[in-house]
């Protein structure tokens, strides 16, 4: 080993309190100041949301009871009465845009993430993210356009359920493209190396594996659904039953917001039923959440050292 | 070429004049080789010289990685694998593979090694007899017995990794295919797979993928040389290692390389 | 593989650089052991009795050359596991020691036959040198090769072999007429016949150096470029002897 190029030793090597060339090192203010800077940050962050959850409890809770629950609202827009009809019509739309988001955006997803080509592939997701990345107020209208129009349905559950169907697709679709991707090759190499057909691999290897985030995204999907407005103002109108059928007007939650805002201008007492319609939404949203959470963990669990 | 002959006499596998192609680069150059019945052979070399590639085209793996052209033949009892009228997917059953990392799927132990058995829809009461018997012959039997629903993930790196040759065996293969099995293992799980593989190759054909010139010397018959994709030589064991014909293994056992 | 010019790797535990240490250390024991060989059979010739006590205390240095390449191998086989080339190295170096360690004995035996009577012939004498130089030579010879890695140089060995068979059997029946013949100095006789015996055993382990240079070479072994071996243990005088 030749000597030739040998670094002289820097200075302060030895002592701790210096840096290489000699400097004293000391923690800078900002050092410091990050130590309470941060925590104060993320009260900042999540001050918003308290906020809001206290301000809309507060507005609710008052007048929040079964009855409001179990009623329907009564004819003529904020004159009162309970959300029945608007909750019904909410989880329908719902269970359609999922039944529909579901069947675009699983397999779509499972479909890139398996089988297509590379470019192919690159193609869709770019597709996935234009469409996430529209306006859904533009997506309100092409429903307007083709469902209630074109097709003739008239402002119903159908056709809201769809649009809102597609707005939620591109959100299943990347989770199950994101699930499917993340099953780890060495995995999946060996279910094939043991002679898995490729639809045994997809049924007994990757969708236990995968399944759980699909879920997380589904929920998820739900949780920001529940709340768009856009897609479904255009769509379907605000009655005062709950839908009689799949071709038939259904009420909604959001729209009760939206209504009973601008009753409100006129008649204060409808303003409680807005309060009370965007409480109810915060539930529905937080309890999705609080169910993706318990997904994720289980599956943390069962998957552990899977993904070295 | 169909039906296979019920007796066959030659080797159980037959490589001959095998090249694989990537991108204008060759992989494996016209490599021959015979694997005879119960023997182990090691094929060695140094890195990048084609042994993970070679051991993937035995059982047709290396079809999940577009791009790669195979020429010659591989037979398996005299019938060619890649003939038009094969399915990978049988070729893949009739031999066992291990990689490098323990590769258990998130199920319990008994599922883990059921698996194989479970693709070609076995009955209960024969992947029950399949999975003892292949628990026993991996070594893992005594460790697992208690508690075979326990999740294979919570076993340690050595016990997976039986456990994957547990799976291998479940399917009774003729041949079982090693790809440095021991790589990602401390030296007493090491030891406890040679000595498995020891026990094994009295009944089957392992073909075994090593960097590890000491690991072939302890419990290969024959050892296989690859460098650069070219076959340099092959021969027994004991005269690979005292007496090797061609400088570049003089080389490689050595260390020079 | 030994070449001491290739510029040190340090990433790599040098398995060269310790083969070359140990051929060292075995060259340096030959140079002992081969010197005690020359100065025994000149101590014998001249009646040299200081150079006698010179060569008997060179046993114990012997001893420990001996001893420290023992050591010195086992520890790198060890350490290295070799393979190939360095196992048959280091198992004909082990071998090629005690060989060496023979020879230096044989020239510590040969020391100790001292006896200042005169002999009736010369011709005993200059045989006896003869016989020494040429069996130095062939173990100096055999050395080299191995240090050189020339596998035909130490074929050469063999043929130089029968060389020195000649004259031992010359040498003997000489030696043996003048016993025979009465006359005096027995005693010194009896002792160059005795170192005679001494020096083809040196030739022989000459021989079995060369042997092991070559498997450790090439990896033949004996059998496969030489006639098989048979004794020339054959009683002296009347019939001819027998053909090596």
């Amino acid at each position: 080993m030749s000597g030739a190029l040998a670094v002289p030793r820097p200075v302060g090597l030895d002592d701790l309190t210096r840096d290489r060339t000699g400097h004293v090192v000391r923690r800078t203010w900002f050092d410091r100041a990050m130590r309470w800077l941060l925590p104060l940050l993320y009260l900042v962050a999540i001050l918003p949301i308290l906020d809001l959850v206290y301000w809309v409890a507060r507005g609710a809770l008052p007048s929040l009871s079964l009855a409001t629950l179990t009623t329907n609202p009564s004819p003529g827009v904020g004159s009162g009465g309970g959300l029945y009809a608007p909750l019904v019509g909410s989880v329908a739309i719902l269970a359609v845009a999922t039944g529909v988001a579901l069947a675009l955006g699983f397999l779509g997803g499972l479909a890139t993430a398996e089988y297509l080509d590379e470019r192919s592939a690159g193609i869709v997701r770019v597709t996935a993210n234009i469409m996430a990345g529209t306006p859904s107020i533009v997506l309100g209208l092409f429903g307007y356009i083709a469902f209630v129009t074109f097709f003739g349905w008239g402002p119903s559950l159908a056709a809201a359920g769809v649009t809102l169907g597609i707005f939620m697709t591109p959100y299943i679709f990347r989770a199950a493209d994101l699930a499917y991707s993340s099953v780890p090759s060495h995995i999946r190499e060996a279910a094939v190396g043991a002679g898995a057909r490729p639809i045994q691999y997809l049924l007994r290897v990757a969708s236990p594996i995968a399944l759980p985030q699909v879920l997380s995204g589904v929920f998820l999907a739900m949780a920001i659904g529940v709340g768009e407005t856009a897609p479904i103002y255009l769509t379907t109108t605000a009655v005062e039953l709950p839908p009689l059928g799949l071709f038939a007007p259904a009420s909604a939650l959001p729209l009760y917001i939206w209504s009973g805002f601008e009753t409100g201008l006129v008649l204060p007492s409808a303003i409680a039923l807005a309060y009370e319609a965007a409480f109810l939404l915060l539930v529905i949203v937080v309890g999705l959440n609080i169910l993706v959470r318990l997904i994720a963990a289980r599956a943390r669990r069962r998957l552990e050292g899977l993904f070295q | 070429m169909i039906a296979s002959a019920p007796s066959f006499d030659g080797p159980v596998v037959s490589v001959e004049g095998l090249t694989v192609r990537a991108k204008q680069q060759r992989l494996l150059d016209r490599v021959t080789l015979d694997f005879a019945g119960r023997t182990l052979t090691a094929v060695v070399g140094p890195s990048g010289c084609g042994k993970t590639t070679f051991v993937r085209t035995l059982n047709r793996m290396t079809e999940l990685t577009p791009g790669l052209r195979v020429e010659g033949t591989v037979r398996y009892l005299g019938q060619n694998i890649y003939d038009r009228s094969v399915n990978p997917v049988v070729v893949r059953r009739r031999m066992g593979m291990v990689f490098q990392r323990p590769t258990v799927f998130p199920m319990s132990i008994w599922e883990n090694a059921a698996f194989g058995l479970r693709l070609v829809h076995a009955t209960e009461d024969e992947i029950d007899a399949a999975v003892t018997e292949a628990l026993q012959r991996s070594g893992l039997w005594e460790e697992v017995r208690g508690d075979l629903d326990r999740p294979a993930l919570s076993l340690s790196g050595g016990q997976q990794q039986r456990l994957c040759i547990a799976r291998a065996l479940a399917v009774r293969p003729r041949v079982l295919l090693l790809d440095e099995p021991t790589s990602a293992l401390d030296p007493a799980a090491t030891q406890r797979i040679e000595a498995t593989l020891q026990r094994l190759k009295e009944e089957i054909v392992v073909i075994l993928v090593t960097h590890n010139v000491a690991q072939a010397a302890r419990i290969s018959d024959r050892i296989a040389f690859l460098h650069s994709g070219r076959l340099i030589e092959s021969g027994p064991t004991a005269e690979m290692l005292e007496r090797p014909r061609e400088a570049l293994t003089a080389q490689f056992i050595t260390g020079r390389i | 593989m030994t070449t001491g010019t290739e510029p040190e790797d340090p990433e790599t535990i040098n398995h060269d650089r310790e083969i070359l240490r140990l051929e060292h250390h075995l060259r340096e024991m030959t140079e002992l052991a081969v010197g005690m060989v020359a100065d025994g059979t000149r101590a014998l010739l001249t009646g040299d009795t200081a150079l006698s006590q010179s060569v008997v205390s060179r046993d114990a240095p012997l001893d420990r050359y001996d001893l420290n390449i023992e050591t010195e191998t086992i520890r790198l086989v060890a350490v290295m596991q070799p393979e190939g080339p360095d196992l048959r190295t280091i198992e004909a170096i082990l071998k090629i020691a005690s060989c060496v360690d023979r020879v230096g004995r044989l020239g510590f035996d040969i020391a100790r036959y001292i006896s200042d009577a005169k002999v009736p012939s010369e011709e005993p004498g200059r045989l006896l040198a003869e016989m020494d130089r040429r069996a130095r030579a062939m173990v100096e010879k055999a050395i080299g090769a191995l240090l050189a890695r020339d596998a035909t140089a130490a074929k050469a060995i063999f043929a130089l072999d029968d060389e020195v068979d000649a004259l031992y059997r010359q040498l003997r029946q000489r030696l043996i007429d003048l016993l025979r013949s009465g006359g005096e100095g027995t005693e010194r006789l009896v002792y160059m016949l005795l170192a005679s015996r001494h020096l083809e055993r040196v030739a022989d382990n000459a021989c079995k150096v060369a042997e092991k240079t070559v498997y450790a070479i090439t990896g033949e072994r004996r059998v496969e470029y030489l006639p098989p071996r048979t004794r020339s243990g054959s009683p002296p005088a009347v019939g001819p002897p027998p053909s090596r």
